[in-house]
């Protein structure tokens, strides 16, 4: 499937952890600049922080942070979130969900993400290109 | 610090979370989450001034349940705003980590039994 178009705003960041602090302010800045409504905001702010935060903890070793490119565009009726990372290929939406831990001691954290991702996003789409993973978060405008 | 901890009756902890529980926020109350979660065993965490909370305050909510858990304690949410607790219940740490609207409720909840 083809990308969203060209991107409003683009931020480029490591996995590195205090690197990644800078993803909200971004988001809050690029989501004003392109006018999104406020009843977007939250639902598309937790997929962009879960997409993110697994490859910081999946796709880089923790002592070896890489990039992470991150861009909205805004679209007639939505928005979307791409995010690209320079890892092993790895494509998330073929992921099997981790059944439901029956305790805590038996939860893992995090894990329940792609549940998040899909619960919020209209539609979610992986490709490979070249060396780098791709998932565009397609969102809806409500109303 | 958007954090605050509170001693209560019956060796009852609560934890006041505010504002956004983001990256960068979870990154701020990381140490004194964790410090809290390995000393308490009766632990409130009240979020009720929280406005956002993702995978890394999520993040936070299991591996703090999980030190408590671990010493036998008991440990419950209160209050979470609606956005919030949409994303607890989509993730299902509701099913590990009990909500609560009722403040009373909730330390009931958590109180070790008199005597």
């Amino acid at each position: 499937m083809p990308g969203p178009g060209r991107p409003d705003a683009e931020l480029r960041v490591t996995s590195a952890m205090s690197d990644l602090a800078r993803l909200h302010p971004w988001f809050d800045r690029a989501a004003a600049a392109a006018a999104l409504p406020a009843a977007m905001l939250n639902g598309m702010q937790v997929a962009l922080e879960e997409a993110v935060a697994n490859i910081a903890m999946h796709a880089y070793p923790a002592d070896a942070p890489g990039p992470i490119a991150v861009r909205l565009t805004r679209l007639a009726g939505g928005a979307a979130l791409t995010v690209e990372d320079e890892g092993p290929p790895f494509d998330p939406t073929g992921a099997v969900p981790r059944p439901r831990a029956a305790s805590i001691l038996d939860a893992e954290p995090g894990g329940h993400g792609l549940a998040l991702i899909r619960h919020y996003c209209r539609e979610v789409t992986y490709e490979r290109d070249g060396r780098r993973n791709r998932l565009t978060m397609r969102f809806a405008q409500p109303g | 610090m958007p954090i605050a901890i509170e001693d209560l009756p019956r060796d009852v902890t609560k934890l006041v979370l505010s504002g956004r529980i983001d990256i960068a926020g979870a990154q701020e109350i990381d140490m004194p989450i964790n410090v809290v979660a390995g000393s308490r065993r009766a632990v409130v965490i009240d979020l009720s001034g929280v406005d956002f909370m993702a995978s890394m305050g999520l993040r936070l909510l299991v591996v703090c349940a999980k030190s408590i858990f671990s010493k036998r304690g008991k440990v419950v949410l209160l209050s979470p705003q609606p956005p919030v607790e949409e994303v607890i219940r989509v993730s299902g740490i509701d099913t590990l980590i009990p909500i609560h609207s009722d403040e009373a409720a909730a330390i009931a909840a958590v109180a070790p039994a008199p005597g």
